[in-house]
This record gives C-alpha cells, sequence and structure tokens, in this order.
C-alpha cells in the first residue's frame, strides 16, 4: 500500500511540467504559411504591408476527389495591413486570421517603388531581427506598388503556389534576365558594404493583361524599321498579352539604400555577365550584314571573368577580362555564318556590341549613378592593409572617377541545327 | 576509485568534443568584433598557443606519483594549502563553463528553435541528460563522444560547404590586418583561452593504458579542434562578410539557415540542430563531470558519482543568475574567455614549474 | 527505507573502498587482479544433489531386493503415480531375482527389450554366487552403455530421465542403461530465422539432437561441451559449448559461474535462463543473443564466444552479444560482401526507422515546419483540416493500434490468419482515413515502421525498438526534435555505459576495435582477425601453415590481451 502511495506520489511530480502544456507544439492545420511579403510606405511615416498567404490544399484524396468545375481556386489569399513593422503588423494581422501566420515558408519579399527611392534600410533592419524571418528569401522591386503587384499573383498554369514561386524565381529557369543572386542574405550584404550597389529582380504587375485589355501593336506599315530586341524592355513594358499579369525582367540597382534606377534586361544581362555569375542565355545581337535583322545566340560564360585592380592612391582603374562563347540559335540572314570568314565577321561583330553595351552600362552605373554593382569594392579594398583605412577612403566617392578596361572576346561554337540559311528553291543558285 | 581505461580514439575525442562545442555559441562574432577580417589570423594564434597547455600538463603528470590526475598532482607538488587553493581555480574554471555554456546554449533554444517553451523546462530537459551521461562515467563519456565527434565534425563541414555554394563573397579576408596588425596580434594571445578546455587532459591522461600514447591522443585532438575552430571562423568571413559579421546572433546557426541548393535543400537547420545538441550536451556532461572530479579529488572522494547530483542543481542555479542573454555572453567573452588562458596555462606552467625544481631538489638530495 | 537506499547513491558520497563487483573482460581495470582473488573459481556446472538420509549420508542401495522395491515405491508414490513399471526377471540358472525399474512414458519398448530384458534372459553367467554388476556390462549387456550406482538418489534420477534400472537381489550397485525413447520432433526449419541461401535446419527441443548439430559443424575435439542440471524441479539439462583454444577462459569461467549460481525450480525455456544470468536484468535492451540456427551458433563459437544449450528449448543462447551481432544473419557470411553489405545497411536503416520514425514526424510536424518541403506541408495542412486529433494523439493511435493487430496476429488461427492483413490494413487504416479519424500521411508512417521494424533479425531486438518507439513519441511530442535528440543521448549513454559478460554493449562500435565486420563485411580473404571484443586466445584466423591439424597442442601462445 506504501508503495502504491509513494508511486502515485511520483506521477504528479513527473507530470507538473508536462500538465501546463507542450508550448510550441503546433499542428500544421493551425498555421498560415506566408508566402510573399510586400513592403510599400504608409500614411504617417509607417508602412503597408501585405501578405500573400498560401491556401491549404483541400482534402480531395480522402473525400474520393471529385473535381470541381471551371472555375479557378484562389491558390493566394491577399491582405494588407498597415503598420510602423512587420511583427506589429503580424500581431495585428493575427486578430483576423485564424490559423497563426508564420513567416518560415515564405518565398518572396517585395519592395514598392515609392518605398525603395526612399530608402530600405529601416524596413531591412528590422526584418531581419525577426527568429522566423529567412534570408533566403527572394527580394523583388516593383514598379508602383507592392500590394497591386501581390494581388496580381493569379498563376495560370500551377495549382500550387509553392512551385510557381520557385520555377518562377529560379535563375535557372529564367535565364540571366534579371540578377543571379537576389536573396535577402546577397541584398543586405551588399547593402552593408560601403560603395556597393544592390541589385534586385525587378517585377512590375500588369493590370492590363489581367483585365484582357493588353494588346500588341498591330503590323506596323513602316517596313524599314529595324527590328527591335526585345531585351531593352523593362518589366513592365513587355510587349505580350495573356499568362500571368505580372512581369520579372530586368533589376533595380540602388545607391545604398535608396533605388537609384533601372536596368532593362540586356543590361542587367550585361551585368550578370561582367560578374561572373552568367546563366545559359539567348542574346539578340543586331545581324552584321543587316543592321535592320538580329540575330540571337545562346551565350554562356567560358570561365569567369578576371577583374584586376590598379589603384593608384586614389585613382582605381578596373579591367575585365570577359571570354564568351556562344551558339547561332537563329538568324535571318542570307549569309551562311558557318563559313570561316563570315564567322569571323559574326564573332566580331558581336564582340563589338557586347563592348558598347557594357561600357554603357558601367557608365550608367558608375559614372552617371555612382554606384559599384560588379564587386569592385571587393578588389580596392583588398589593396588596403587595415579596415580603418580601407573606411577611411569613401569608396562610393571615388565611383565616379573610376577608368574601366574591357577585354571582350567572344566565340562562336555551333550553329545549331541547320548549316546554311534555308533559302527559296528559286533564289537558289548553285555555283 | 574506479580506474577504468579508455583508449586514444576516446581520448581525442572527448577533448575535441569539449573544445569544438564553442562554435555553436557567439564565439566567432566575438572574434570578427575584435578582429574584423583578421578574425581568422586571430583563430590561428589562439591555436598555436594550445600545445602549451599539453605540454605543461604532461610536465605535470610526470612530476607527480604515477597514475594521478591533475589535481591530485597539484596538491602533491603545491602542498595541501596552496594546492587546494589552485584546485580551487580549477574548479571554478570548469563550473563557470558549465553554467554559461548551458545558458548560452538553453537561450539559443529558447530564441529560435522553441520560442514559447520556458527557459527553466529548456534547462531542466537538458540538465537531466547532462547529469546522466556524466553520472555514467568517463567510460562512459568516451565511447559516446567517439561516436559522436565523426557526426558532429561532419556536419559542420557540410554546413560550411553549403554555406560556401550559397553566398560566397570574393576577397572577403581582405584588407589582411583587419582592425589593426597589433590589436590582431595582441589579441590573439589573450584568446587562446578559446583552447583552455585542453585541460581536461588532466583528468584524460592518466586513464590511458600507456603514457606513449598521450601524445598521440593529444595532438590528434589538437589539430582536430584548432581545425574546426579555424575553418568555421574562416569560412564565416566568407559567406558573411565583415560589417554583417558582427551583427549576427549565432554565426553557426544562421550558416544553417542559409543553407539552400536547389529546391529541395533549404531549411534544414533542424538537421543540423540534432548534431550541435548532441554536442552542447556531451560537453557540459563532460564539464560537469570534470567539476565533479576536481571536487571528488580535492576531497579525496573514493567516487565521482555521488557529487554529480548536487552539481548540477548547482549549475543549474548559477546558470539563471545572468539577467539577460546579453549578460551571459558578456561574462563569457569578458571574464572567462580573456582570463581562462592564464588558468588553463599559467598554473599548470607554474605547477610543472615547481614540480621540475621539487625534483632537481630531491634528485640533489639522494 | 528501500526508496532512500535507491535514492542513495545519487546523493551521499559512498566512501567505501570496496573493489566493484563488474567483471570486465580484457582487464581494463587495473585492479583486477584483486578481484580475481574474491571470487571463487567454479570448477563444474551443477548436477542433481543427492539423496541423503537422516545423518546426512547418500541413501545407498540395500541388499535386499524387497527393500529396494518398496523404498522405490514409496519415492514414487506408487501404485498412485502411473507409469512406473516394475518388470521382474529372473536371472541364470539359480532364477536369481531381477528387477527391471522404468518409466514407460520415457522409454522405448523396442529398444529395452533389445538391450536390457532379452540379455537378461538370455544371460549366461559363469559364477553366480559372486555376481558384480559391473561384470555383467562386458557380458550381459552388451548392447548399450550402462553405468552403474549404489545411491538410491542416482537410482531415481535415472528412472526419471528415461533410463531403465536392473536392480539385483543381493548384489549391491544396480545398472543403468539409457533406453530413452521419447517422441521428439524432427529436424525443420527454423521458424523465426529464416534464410534463403544457407542451411534449413532449426535446433529442435532435445538437447542431444541440439548438441549434435553443432558438434557436426564443429568436427574437433577442441569443442568442450560441458553439461550440467539447473532447477530444483524442473532439473532441466543445460550445457555450454565453447572453443577450449580460443574462448577466453575468463569468460567460460564466468559463464559456468554464473550457472550454477541459478536458484529457481522450475526452468521453463532458454529465455528463463537468459533472464536468470544476465547483467542488467532491468536494462531495456537484450545482452545475450538467442538464436535458433545452430549455424549460428558454431560461426559464434568459432569466433570465441559460448554457447548455451537448454533441453526443451529450441533457442540457443550465445554470450556475450553486443550491438552489432543483433543486426546481422547467419546468411551475411554466406553472400558475397558486396550482397550482405547491402542487407546489413537495409537492416541498420530498419533498425533506425522502427526506433525513430513516428517520433521523427510527430516532431518535424510538430515544432519544425520549415523543414518540410512547402508543398509537403501544405497538404499535409490540407489533409488533416477535418481530423479532430492532434498530431500526436494520431500517431500514439495508430501505434497502439498496430500493437494491438501484431499481438493478435500471433494467435490467430492460421485459417484466417491472411485476412487479418486484410483487415487490418484496410479497415483499420484506409476505412479511418477515410471517416477522417487519422490523416493519409500517418498511416503510411505507421506502416513503414511496422514493416522496418520486420527487417531486425532478433525477436528481442523487435521488442526494444517497439517498447521504446512510445518512449520517444512521447518526448517528441513534448519537445520536438530537441526532447527525441536529449532523449536518444540518455538512452544510448545508458546502453553504451553497460557491459554484458565484460564486453561493453556496443563495441565494436562504441570502445572502437579494429574490424571488418560489422556494417561493412570485407570479403573473407581479409577477414583474418577474431573480434577483439571476446578477447580470444587465438586472434588469427586463418591457420598457420607449419602446425596444420595439430595447432592446439603445440600451437603458439598468443596473448589474452592485444591492445
Amino acid at each position: 500500500m506504501r508503495r502504491f502511495l509513494r508511486a502515485m506520489l511520483a506521477l504528479p511530480m513527473v507530470g507538473l511540467p508536462l500538465l501546463s502544456g507542450c508550448w510550441d507544439r503546433l499542428d500544421p492545420e493551425n498555421m498560415a504559411f506566408i508566402m510573399a511579403v510586400g513592403v510599400d510606405p504608409g500614411p504617417s511615416s509607417n508602412f503597408i504591408y501585405t501578405f500573400a498567404v498560401a491556401m491549404p490544399k483541400s482534402s480531395n484524396a480522402a473525400a474520393g476527389g471529385d473535381s470541381s468545375g471551371g472555375s479557378q481556386e484562389q491558390i493566394v489569399d491577399v491582405f494588407s495591413q498597415e503598420a510602423s513593422n512587420l511583427t506589429a503588423a503580424l500581431m495585428a494581422s493575427q486578430s483576423y486570421v485564424a490559423r497563426r501566420l508564420t513567416l518560415i515558408h515564405s518565398k518572396v519579399f517585395v519592395l514598392g517603388e515609392s518605398l525603395a527611392r526612399k530608402g530600405v534600410m529601416p524596413v531591412l533592419g528590422e526584418v531581419v531581427r525577426n527568429d522566423e524571418f529567412r534570408r533566403t528569401v527572394n527580394v523583388i522591386t516593383t514598379k508602383g506598388r507592392a500590394d497591386t503587384f501581390i494581388h496580381s499573383i493569379k498563376p495560370t498554369m500551377e495549382k500550387d503556389i509553392n512551385l510557381w514561386f520557385e520555377l518562377e524565381l529560379d535563375p535557372h529557369n529564367i535565364g540571366a534576365v534579371t540578377p543571379h543572386h537576389s536573396r535577402f542574405h546577397d541584398f543586405i550584404v551588399d547593402m552593408e558594404q560601403p560603395g556597393t550597389g544592390a541589385t534586385t529582380i525587378l517585377s512590375a504587375a500588369r493590370p492590363d493583361i489581367e483585365r484582357g485589355k493588353a494588346r500588341i501593336a498591330d503590323e506596323d506599315s513602316d517596313k524599314k524599321a529595324s527590328q527591335p530586341i526585345e531585351g531593352d524592355q523593362y518589366a513592365g513594358t513587355l510587349h505580350r498579352s495573356g499568362e500571368t499579369p505580372i512581369d520579372f525582367f530586368g533589376s533595380a540597382v540602388y545607391r545604398g539604400e535608396r533605388m537609384v534606377g533601372f536596368l532593362t534586361a540586356y543590361e542587367t544581362i550585361m551585368m550578370n555577365m561582367l560578374r561572373g555569375e552568367f546563366e545559359k542565355t539567348t542574346l539578340e545581337f543586331r545581324d552584321p550584314s543587316d543592321e535592320k535583322l538580329t540575330l540571337s545566340i545562346i551565350m554562356s560564360a567560358q570561365k569567369k571573368p578576371d577583374m584586376d585592380i590598379k589603384r593608384n592612391k586614389d585613382e582605381i582603374e578596373v579591367s575585365f577580362k570577359v571570354r564568351m562563347e556562344g551558339d547561332l540559335i537563329g538568324s535571318f540572314s542570307k549569309l551562311d555564318y558557318t563559313l570561316p570568314q563570315n564567322q569571323k565577321k559574326l564573332e566580331t561583330s558581336v564582340e563589338e556590341q557586347l563592348r558598347d553595351r557594357t561600357s554603357k552600362i558601367l557608365d550608367k552605373t558608375m559614372h552617371q549613378w555612382s554606384t559599384d554593382c560588379f564587386h569592385i569594392g571587393n578588389h580596392v579594398r583588398a589593396t588596403f592593409p587595415t579596415l580603418q583605412d580601407w573606411y577611411a577612403f569613401k569608396w562610393r566617392d571615388h565611383i565616379k572617377e573610376t577608368k574601366y578596361r574591357l577585354d571582350i572576346r567572344f566565340q562562336m561554337r555551333r550553329h545549331g541545327d541547320q548549316v546554311g540559311p534555308a533559302v527559296e528553291g528559286d533564289k537558289m543558285n548553285l555555283k | 576509485m574506479n580506474t577504468h581505461r579508455i583508449g586514444v580514439r576516446e581520448t581525442a575525442s572527448i577533448g575535441i568534443i569539449f573544445i569544438i562545442a564553442k562554435i555553436f555559441l557567439p564565439f566567432q562574432r566575438s572574434l570578427a568584433e575584435i578582429g574584423g577580417t583578421a578574425a581568422w589570423i586571430i583563430a590561428l594564434i589562439a591555436a598555436m598557443l594550445c600545445p602549451l597547455t599539453w605540454w605543461s600538463i604532461r610536465g605535470v603528470l610526470r612530476h607527480a606519483s604515477g597514475g594521478s590526475t591533475l589535481i591530485e598532482a597539484t596538491e602533491e607538488i603545491w602542498g595541501p594549502w596552496l594546492g587546494t587553493i589552485w584546485n580551487l581555480v580549477y574548479f571554478t574554471f570548469f563550473f563557470t563553463i558549465t553554467f554559461l555554456v548551458l545558458r548560452e546554449f538553453s537561450e539559443l533554444l529558447a530564441s529560435d528553435i522553441l520560442p514559447r517553451t520556458p527557459m527553466n523546462i529548456i534547462m531542466i530537459a537538458m540538465l537531466i541528460p547532462i547529469a546522466v551521461v556524466a553520472y555514467a562515467g568517463l567510460e562512459a563519456i568516451g565511447r559516446f563522444c567517439w561516436s559522436a565527434a565523426g557526426l558532429i565534425v561532419a556536419s559542420v563541414v557540410i554546413v560550411l560547404m553549403g554555406g560556401l555554394m550559397t553566398h560566397f563573397e570574393p576577397d572577403a579576408l581582405l584588407p589582411f590586418w583587419g582592425t589593426g596588425r597589433s590589436q590582431v596580434l595582441s589579441l590573439g594571445l589573450v584568446k587562446s583561452s578559446l583552447f583552455s578546455e585542453m585541460l581536461v587532459f588532466g583528468f584524460l591522461l592518466p586513464r590511458l593504458r600507456k603514457t606513449s600514447q598521450w601524445p598521440k591522443a593529444a595532438w590528434w585532438c589538437m589539430s582536430v579542434s584548432a581545425f574546426t575552430i579555424f575553418i568555421t571562423t574562416f569560412v564565416y568571413l566568407f559567406v558573411f562578410p565583415y560589417p554583417t559579421a558582427i551583427r549576427l546572433n549565432v554565426p553557426m546557426f544562421e550558416l544553417s539557415r542559409l543553407v539552400i541548393f536547389g529546391r529541395w535543400i533549404q531549411r534544414l537547420e533542424s538537421v543540423f540542430l540534432i548534431s550541435w545538441l548532441i554536442c552542447a550536451v556531451v560537453k557540459l556532461a563532460i564539464g560537469l563531470y570534470c567539476s565533479a572530479a576536481t571536487l571528488s579529488q580535492m576531497m579525496k572522494l573514493p567516487k565521482v558519482q555521488p557529487v554529480i547530483f548536487p552539481l548540477a542543481l548547482l549549475v543549474y542555479a548559477c546558470s539563471i543568475l545572468p539577467g539577460s542573454e546579453m549578460e551571459a555572453v558578456l561574462w563569457d567573452g569578458q571574464y572567462l574567455r580573456t582570463y581562462g588562458s592564464l588558468v588553463s596555462i599559467g598554473i599548470p606552467m607554474l605547477t610543472w614549474l615547481l614540480g621540475m625544481i621539487k625534483s632537481k631538489l630531491k634528485g640533489q638530495q639522494t | 527505507m528501500k526508496g532512500w537506499a535507491k535514492l542513495k547513491k545519487y546523493v551521499v558520497a559512498d566512501l567505501s573502498t570496496e573493489p566493484p563487483e563488474s567483471f570486465s573482460l580484457g582487464n581494463w581495470e587495473a585492479d583486477g587482479a584483486a578481484r580475481a582473488e574474491n571470487t571463487p573459481v567454479i570448477d563444474a556446472l551443477p548436477h542433481v544433489p543427492p539423496l541423503l538420509d537422516g545423518e546426512g549420508n547418500p541413501l545407498r542401495l540395500q541388499d535386499k531386493l524387497e527393500e529396494n522395491i518398496s523404498w522405490l515405491k514409496k519415492h514414487f508414490s506408487y501404485p498412485q503415480n502411473s507409469g512406473l513399471i516394475f518388470h521382474s526377471i529372473s536371472l541364470g540358472k539359480h532364477s536369481r531375482p531381477v528387477i527391471v525399474v522404468y518409466l514407460d512414458s520415457l522409454i522405448e519398448w523396442q529398444h529395452l527389450s533389445r538391450t536390457v530384458i532379452t540379455p537378461l534372459l538370455e544371460a549366461d553367467l559363469p559364477d553366480e554366487s559372486r555376481l558384480e554388476i559391473s561384470d555383467m556390462a562386458s557380458s550381459v549387456f552388451t548392447n548399450g552403455q550402462m553405468e552403474s550406482s549404489c545411491f538410491m538418489g542416482d537410482i531415481a534420477n535415472a528412472i526419471v530421465i528415461g533410463s531403465a534400472v536392473v536392480i539385483i537381489d543381493g548384489v549391491d550397485s544396480a545398472g543403468i542403461l539409457d533406453v530413452e525413447g521419447m517422441e521428439k520432433r524432427a529436424l525443420e526449419a527454423p521458424k523465426t530465422e529464416n534464410v534463403v541461401l544457407g542451411s534449413q535446419v532449426g535446433f529442435t527441443e532435445d538437447i542431444r539432437t541440439n548438441i549434435s548439430l553443432i558438434r557436426r559443424r564443429l568436427s574437433t575435439p577442441d569443442l568442450i561441451v560441458e553439461s550440467g542440471v539447473i532447477g530444483s524441479l524442473s532439473r532441466t539439462r543445460i550445457s555450454f559449448a565453447y572453443l577450449k583454444s580460443i574462448a577466453n577462459e575468463e569468460l567460460v569461467n564466468e559463464v559456468r559461474r554464473r550457472i550454477a549460481s541459478i536458484r529457481i525450480d522450475y526452468i521453463g525455456d532458454s529465455g528463463m535462463v537468459e533472464q536468470l544470468i544476465e547483467d542488467h536484468p532491468n536494462s531495456i535492451y537484450p545482452g545475450i543473443l538467442s538464436t535458433e540456427r545452430p549455424d549460428r551458433v558454431a560461426a559464434q563459437l568459432a569466433d570465441g564466444f559460448v554457447g548455451i544449450l537448454v533441453d526443451n528449448s529450441p533457442f540457443a543462447l550465445i554470450v556475450p552479444a553486443q550491438f552489432p551481432l543483433f543486426l546481422q544473419t547467419a546468411e551475411d557470411s554466406y553472400l558475397r560482401w558486396h550482397y550482405s553489405t547491402f542487407l546489413r545497411i537495409v537492416r541498420s536503416v530498419g533498425f533506425f526507422m522502427s526506433l525513430y520514425l513516428p517520433s521523427l514526424y510527430v516532431a518535424i510536424a510538430n515544432y519544425h515546419h520549415e523543414m518540410i518541403p512547402t508543398t509537403l506541408v501544405l497538404a499535409i495542412a490540407g489533409t488533416r483540416e477535418s481530423v479532430p486529433l492532434p498530431v500526436s494523439a494520431e500517431a500514439f493511435l495508430l501505434e497502439s493500434m498496430f500493437e494491438l493487430i501484431r499481438e493478435a496476429g500471433v494467435r490467430i488461427p492460421s485459417v484466417i490468419g491472411p485476412t487479418i492483413g486484410i483487415v487490418g490494413a484496410l479497415i483499420l487504416g484506409q476505412a479511418a482515413v477515410q471517416a477522417n479519424i487519422v490523416s493519409p500521411i500517418i498511416v503510411i508512417v505507421t506502416s513503414a515502421t511496422a514493416l522496418a521494424s520486420y527487417t531486425i533479425p532478433n525477436y528481442n531486438m523487435q521488442f526494444t525498438t517497439r517498447i521504446l518507439r512510445f518512449v520517444y513519441l512521447a518526448c517528441a511530442s513534448f519537445l520536438g526534435l530537441v526532447g527525441v535528440i536529449l532523449l536518444s543521448i540518455m538512452l544510448w549513454t545508458y546502453w553504451m555505459a553497460g557491459n554484458r559478460f565484460g564486453v561493453p554493449s556496443l563495441s565494436p562500435l562504441a570502445p572502437r576495435r579494429p574490424t571488418r565486420d560489422t556494417l561493412i563485411r570485407a570479403p573473407l580473404q581479409k577477414q583474418v582477425k577474431r573480434p577483439i571484443s571476446v578477447h580470444p586466445k587465438d586472434m588469427n584466423k586463418i591457420p598457420d601453415e607449419q602446425n596444420g591439424n595439430d595447432s592446439m597442442e603445440s600451437g603458439p601462445a598468443k596473448g589474452g590481451e592485444s591492445s
């Protein structure tokens, strides 16, 4: 009897800590997984946070599955909350969202244009302390407001919002038209370095496409216009209709904490090329035989570009050595570029065009905007013995005077599935 | 007292785990704070000073009667009064390590992994396995360490490689001298307390079967732990370059959160948490065992086991002492790690010197 | 207070300086020599205690036949105790009365008649006045093996084990002939340890058959089988076997000592012997390997282990057993090393899955949602929306259900045996999912765990994982992965710290010993050393070319301890 009593006494002692409950235990169906967070400036020096929460999948498997009709199910639930910081926004939103909001599966952090121009460091600095916030989310800068952007997330082909985000933001899918590394970690690390220009993916909402009112212009009567290169567009001005009403094209460049401008897709490709983060992409060039036509080449980097810094007190000279190679994949010209003399012509023309475009972007970012997007600062830092000297140098003020030299070579490797151009039978003469 | 023997591998693993468990605490950040981009130089200098502890312990044990541990040898060489004072200093050292690391690790668990669980539940939940493992004795600790050491070092290497693949900042280590050459060098000397946990060898060496196995165990331990501590600081600076490096709370944890490789391998920090939790618990068990062994050898008790439960209670009580996470990190950085090398290098060296003088005098007499 | 005594060792310093009680092979205790002097060395296994009379002398056979017969009748409670037969025969020309006593349920009549009755009837004795039973052994009882004894204890014991006792009037000793003829099970395939490539013979309940199965595999005079009797009522025959030139003497002595110190009335099976001789009876981990296969026993004997056989039990015990042995089968040595390595990896994964999978699922689904890929966690959230139970309750429910099914399946009549698999799986699993009582993913987890537990070859070890699974599940519900890890540390350290028969439980993994036979099995040509954990006398497996067959007589004395 005594032993029984003693055993019974032990039970509440052991169970006492357990009685208070398992504090952190949270079932998956109790959670609301935020997929995207958007920030816009708010009315009184605060911010408007827009959240896109993934809708849980309905349990069709258990019920034996009866498919719903043709109506599109909503796969994200979007709401906005005005607050001074992200944690306050989450707390306020918890009052009307039944499940517990959590950021652990978030994929995207969207900065609205006006906020970007005002300065994003307060927002980033506050968000990075949050224990649920992950440094691997992608940062996107939108033209216009972030909440419009998030409301426009309506994938047409995917039922799974996670799949859409991950595929859309995968640099292997999208090619080099957006910066290769646009994660929060890269963004804030670049921002914390002196003189560096952080870059993010540029995107825009397309309300015209959503409403079905996008029209691509009809055939132009002017037959003399040269073919435009689509890569010279920004996000938001892509000439298209249909599909998801969101564009990801180009990049946004920051000087310190303020956004200073946009880059077109082509400029972004050049930036990736100089940074050494080039994903295999299709590039359009002017056809050397006919200025009005374009040709497409699948480019890839032969090896990583070399960047050499020469510092002479305050004068800095950067030399880039870039080696690219490509396959000719599309050409309108009647010239057979696989013949050696034409190949040489093509390569020279491509190199010239590349050089032209890279100097334009270097001028634009370094001389005009005074921001260093190419991690030149890292190499300049190597020339100082201690950190104190480096910080005393004030790299940002010296970017404008930095000179650069470009050494770009291109080599054509393959020519696609066709050797010579396809020629109409009547126009062909066999010599 | 039971004098069970342990092998070379177990000894080296115990030492390794005891030393490298600190990489899961904010030590890389404190190195980056004081050294800037030259934090790795500080780690390197600290590693170079590590053999001093080993040589002085070996010297002390040589000059005392065979089979005695560091505590008994200190008392033998210095005499009862002074020896007990030095042993009390050793005891304080091990005890401080134990309760501070317990507190810091519980803070890490409380802020990131289990946010709503009350702190004392976490600490008690950690203390129970710590006490059980320490109670099981040094052989059991050795066997467990041997199985766990490989796992821990492998997970550290995987995290580092994953981090490098995610973000690699070129030239992150330059400017070379970081915050200044003299500061880096002097701080390197001070921070040799990073390896002051080598003192545990004072308990391990007498348990090895042969004296010839001592150097092998010691050098394995020193090289692997020096390598691990160095490589984590080194890679940390590449993945989180200088200004960011001084702002993160727990570097290795943030590194593991950053690892992303394609669509499937991401958000795996809880997997690495497994090995780090094992490392922390085992280190604290070793620390608790060392404090208990010091105390029981000072009081000349035949067994270590009975002292462990009361000491565990004391550890719990003391780990609640710091008022906040910042205070705990402050105590660790400012007091333990600054003066730790005095305890781990200074006292054994003095003891060794005195032992040499004494044996020379004895040799002259006879 | 008994409770205080148990608690005392943790709290109050123990100032006694007695040497510890533990036994260890390999002498890694520095003062092992002191300990060895304290314990007495036991030379032989116990046998049936002799019957003693009032003064303590063993009871002897009387001269007069009638006295002996009446004593036997009283001793065996004849005629209440049926089966005891007193067959009287007249011996020789002078019709000397002879009684053959036996229990008819134990003997075989043909054998008895051929060995005892007919020789007695046809006996031609030269000198009948001075008759010694020992003469009759070579002259009369030529068909059988005769022993003689003058003690009533031996005679009574001989009758109950199936011998026929020949008591001759006027002769002071009785002859005992073994005419045992009980029905025995024929050699069959082992019930619990099936292999594909290997012998299909398992132990039976008869100890002599079992010994013969082992002797057939180790045809060397080096194989020593020591026999004895344990259990005061059951008087179960027990033998243990070892190779004299290989097994460590201390180990053999320790086994003998432990078996000799068994004090119990009834031994039903080798499982009872296992519980009575093991080191840590309260530990949840098994310490002795029980196997039904003679080739397994023979292989382990060749490595320096000791095998214990118990009468009436088809399971032999192998001591000392370490953790890797529980995950190995006999087939591993017969397959090529690639295949057996693959199988071992599968079994190890199965072991850990069986132990950890439900608790890992509960921990991750409840505490570490970030580890689950987003698509999956959304699917889980979707399917669980209509389920009323939290994740840990689901897991407990299904695991308990599965234990019920498993236990029921043992006793289901074989006619409807296959049906229960369908019933269990379909109705309990699928229908529960459709009724929204549990979510589909927990059904997958539970079935995977159950399947994984069947990859563990040893029955005892399966129980360990089945029981520990629930403990881990509780800790996972409480603190998530942190709880699972902390509990693992405690349980594994507890396992590692203990020794089983002097050998660390997790060697050769824990105190690291060079070995080529744990997870990755080296080719047979490379396995040149015996496992050092049992400290065999001869470490080399490959026989010396010079010595050949006579290696044990003049073999080199390799030390018992090599470090």
